[in-house]
């Protein structure tokens, strides 16, 4: 199994989608590791976990998926976006993210580049079909929201292990899934959080749920994460990540289908001069 | 009826980049189970009122139309081969003689390796600022009613494309030069005078075959985006001479010169603050000339956008644009079911104000309605040439995407 690059990236990456939430890989050998350690002091088992779930995340190369996102406010009305997204991971750069929308039909054929650099601060072109025209844009920070969404860019940004420090939490049993709570605090003060709590399966390591809490310390969104598939016979995907955002009554659904992993895209398919190129 | 033969019909010069094209379609494989087609587009229906409709040069005080924008995209290959297709079609229903079926694109593209080969009609975007952009010169653009006044006509172009480490360098032949439509309200400047619908005057003996050329070198240095640009041909942009009609009635008589235009563009991009420019240099049978336009963005969240610019143009008040020595503060808020934008110019010699305004909502998943306002205050007659884009008005637009 691949190791998947621990590099420092103090800026979010919305490529992430596809990193998302630390993808975690089918090896069987869980009860070994010393993340299972009860032994350990509490920051070293939460750490310890927090880097298995990253281990098992494998070197991919690329995916496409198609992406579907639902916008609820509190009396329950519905805003639907679709769009298609490819990802490009681990160039010499950093990642690569294309995100391609299909709905609303207004904005059909509209695409956003994000090239997310190692040394922090992510680049961003954004494509406007009508006008054929490339515009650079600034990288939203990352507490701010993702398309007007309950998920901030943080949230589906790539969730390097040095990003926090960690607690190990406890052990609770969610669905019916024996899960590691463990605590993490983000290290970056440009952080929208104070902290989190995350469950992790005890067995592959998947991310099950996180509750954010907001800086003042009051406990803020909450994200499951469902419909555990496994892809390319060593990574699980959910394809359902639902947030609700308990403060505003707001939630956002995101369905993931189609994913395709090692699909042949090479990094000329996410430069700057390949977005008039993208239907 | 005599019959015409083909080549008066399609002359050779016209047909050149379309003969291209099929030539080296002719040479493709075409592998029927990866061919791949998709295509959507807009209908429109958009009125809009003028409040100058007394005014000098006859012009309507209304407008009504349709339009139609199909777009279709051929893929095939594995997605290295592809041909987009998108006419244009607008039924004036007033009658005013605005109806128009164009090519805005109808263009196939090749991948091979770093290489990327073009050839059609095709619509190009240069520039970085907000409020206008001088260094857009490849295809032919129209006065058109909406706010911003203009839309762009698809050029006939061979384009070849190379994506390097140090940069993306693209390389273009234009072999036939579309001509300023001024149907309608277009026609109409602040002048008693009509402008010519049939006679047109060029500086190349060739007129509108003349082959013209370009080139761009565009790179990405972290935060800072550059570009620059050659273009050597036909200008884009026609003066206005005076001459007669067969009638013997005095008119403008559109004239493109021949001209060599040189452009740059500069954008710093540090958190939320852009810093944008773009300027260009040109030469004209008046002497050489040059404009440009500067200013920042700065970008509150996703949502919201906050700009401010200054335009110049050495010709001043002679200059065929009403940014000449012009401020520009603007806006574009973008919410859940649309967006809104506002912009204000200020020019500081002549002291005429344009404000603009607009307002776009979603209206469930297959419409849109746009409302749109602009407002011109000051001395017309001051830049009689800018009169299209001048003028107070309401537009109102309702898009159906299918």
């Amino acid at each position: 199994m691949m190791f998947r690059r621990v590099t420092p990236r103090p800026a979010p990456s919305i490529m992430a989608m596809a990193l998302l939430l630390v993808p975690s890989g089918a090896s069987p050998q869980g009860l070994e590791s010393p993340a299972q350690d009860p032994s350990a002091s509490p920051e070293n088992r939460g750490r310890d976990i927090a880097l298995e779930a990253d281990r098992r995340g494998s070197g991919y190369g690329d995916l496409r998926a198609r992406l579907t996102m639902v916008l609820r406010n509190r009396h329950g009305d519905e805003r639907t976006r679709q769009m298609r997204i490819r990802v490009l991971e681990g160039t010499a750069g950093g990642d690569r993210t294309l995100l391609v929308f299909d709905r609303p039909r207004d904005l059909s054929g509209t695409a956003l580049l994000t090239h997310a650099n190692p040394d922090g601060g992510d680049d961003q072109w954004l494509y406007l079909p009508a006008l054929k025209r490339v515009k650079r844009i600034a990288a939203s920070g990352q507490s701010g929201s993702f398309m007007g969404s309950e998920f901030a860019y943080e949230d589906i940004g790539s969730q390097e292990v040095e990003k926090y420090r960690y607690r190990f939490h406890g052990e609770d049993t969610l669905d019916g899934e024996h899960s590691l709570v463990v605590e993490r605090v983000p290290l970056d003060g440009g952080s929208g959080y104070s902290r989190q709590l995350v469950w992790f399966d005890s067995e592959a390591y998947r991310v099950l749920q996180i509750e954010y809490y907001d800086r003042r310390g009051d406990r803020l969104k909450t994200l499951r994460l469902h419909g555990y598939r496994l892809y390319v016979e060593c990574l699980w995907r959910p394809d359902v990540m639902e947030m609700v955002n308990h403060q505003t009554g707001k939630s956002t659904t995101l369905t993931w289908e189609e994913y395709e992993f090692d699909t042949g895209l090479r990094e000329r398919d996410f430069e700057r001069g390949a977005l008039g190129r993208v239907r | 009826m005599r019959s015409l033969p083909l080549a008066t019909v399609c002359r050779p010069l016209v047909c050149r980049p379309l003969v291209i094209l099929f030539v080296i379609l002719g040479q493709l494989e075409v592998g029927p189970t990866t061919v791949r087609a998709q295509w959507r587009g807009e209908l429109v229906v958009g009125a809009r009122a003028f409040q100058d409709a007394e005014g000098p040069g006859g012009r309507a005080g209304e407008e009504l139309d349709l339009e139609l924008r199909p777009r279709a995209g051929i893929e095939w290959s594995h997605g290295t081969q592809r041909l987009d297709i998108a006419p244009f079609l607008r039924v004036d229903l007033l009658g005013d003689g605005r109806s128009q079926l164009d090519l805005r694109e109808l263009a196939w593209t090749g991948l091979w390796n770093d290489w990327v080969v073009s050839a059609g009609f095709r619509e190009v975007f240069w520039g970085v600022t907000e409020s206008s952009n001088v260094v857009d010169v490849i295809n032919q653009r129209s006065p058109a009613g909406s706010l911003d006044g203009f839309e762009k006509l698809g050029q006939p172009m061979v384009g070849v494309r190379l994506d390097r480490a140090w940069g993306l360098v693209e390389l273009m032949l234009l072999p036939w030069f579309r001509e300023r439509q001024f149907e309608g309200r277009a026609g109409s400047l602040w002048s008693p005078l009509a402008v010519s619908d049939g006679a047109t005057d060029y500086e190349s003996e060739a007129g509108r075959h003349h082959v013209d050329w370009a080139v761009r070198w565009s790179h990405t240095f972290g935060d800072v985006d550059l570009a620059v640009a050659h273009l050597a041909g036909t200008s884009r942009e026609p003066t206005l001479q005076r001459g007669a009609s067969d009638g013997g009635h005095e008119l403008w008589i559109p004239y493109y010169e021949l001209t060599d235009v040189t452009g740059a563009e500069f954008q710093w991009t540090t958190g939320a603050w852009l810093w944008k420019a773009e300027a260009m240099t040109r030469t004209s049978t008046d002497g050489r000339y040059g404009a440009g336009v500067g200013g920042l963005e700065y970008a509150v969240g996703d949502f919201l956008s906050l700009f401010a610019e200054f335009a110049l143009d050495t010709r001043g008040s002679d200059a065929l644009t009403s940014f000449e020595n012009d401020a520009y503060i603007g806006a574009r808020l973008l919410f859940q079911d649309g967006q809104a934008r506002v912009g204000f110019f200020v020019d500081t010699r002549s002291g005429n104000r344009i404000l603009r305004a607009s307002f776009q909502k979603r209206l469930g998943d297959r419409f849109t309605a746009d409302l749109g306002a602009r407002w011109h205050g000051g001395d017309s007659g001051a830049e009689p040439q800018c009169a299209p884009w001048q003028g107070s008005l309401l537009s109102f637009a309702l898009v159906t995407y299918f």
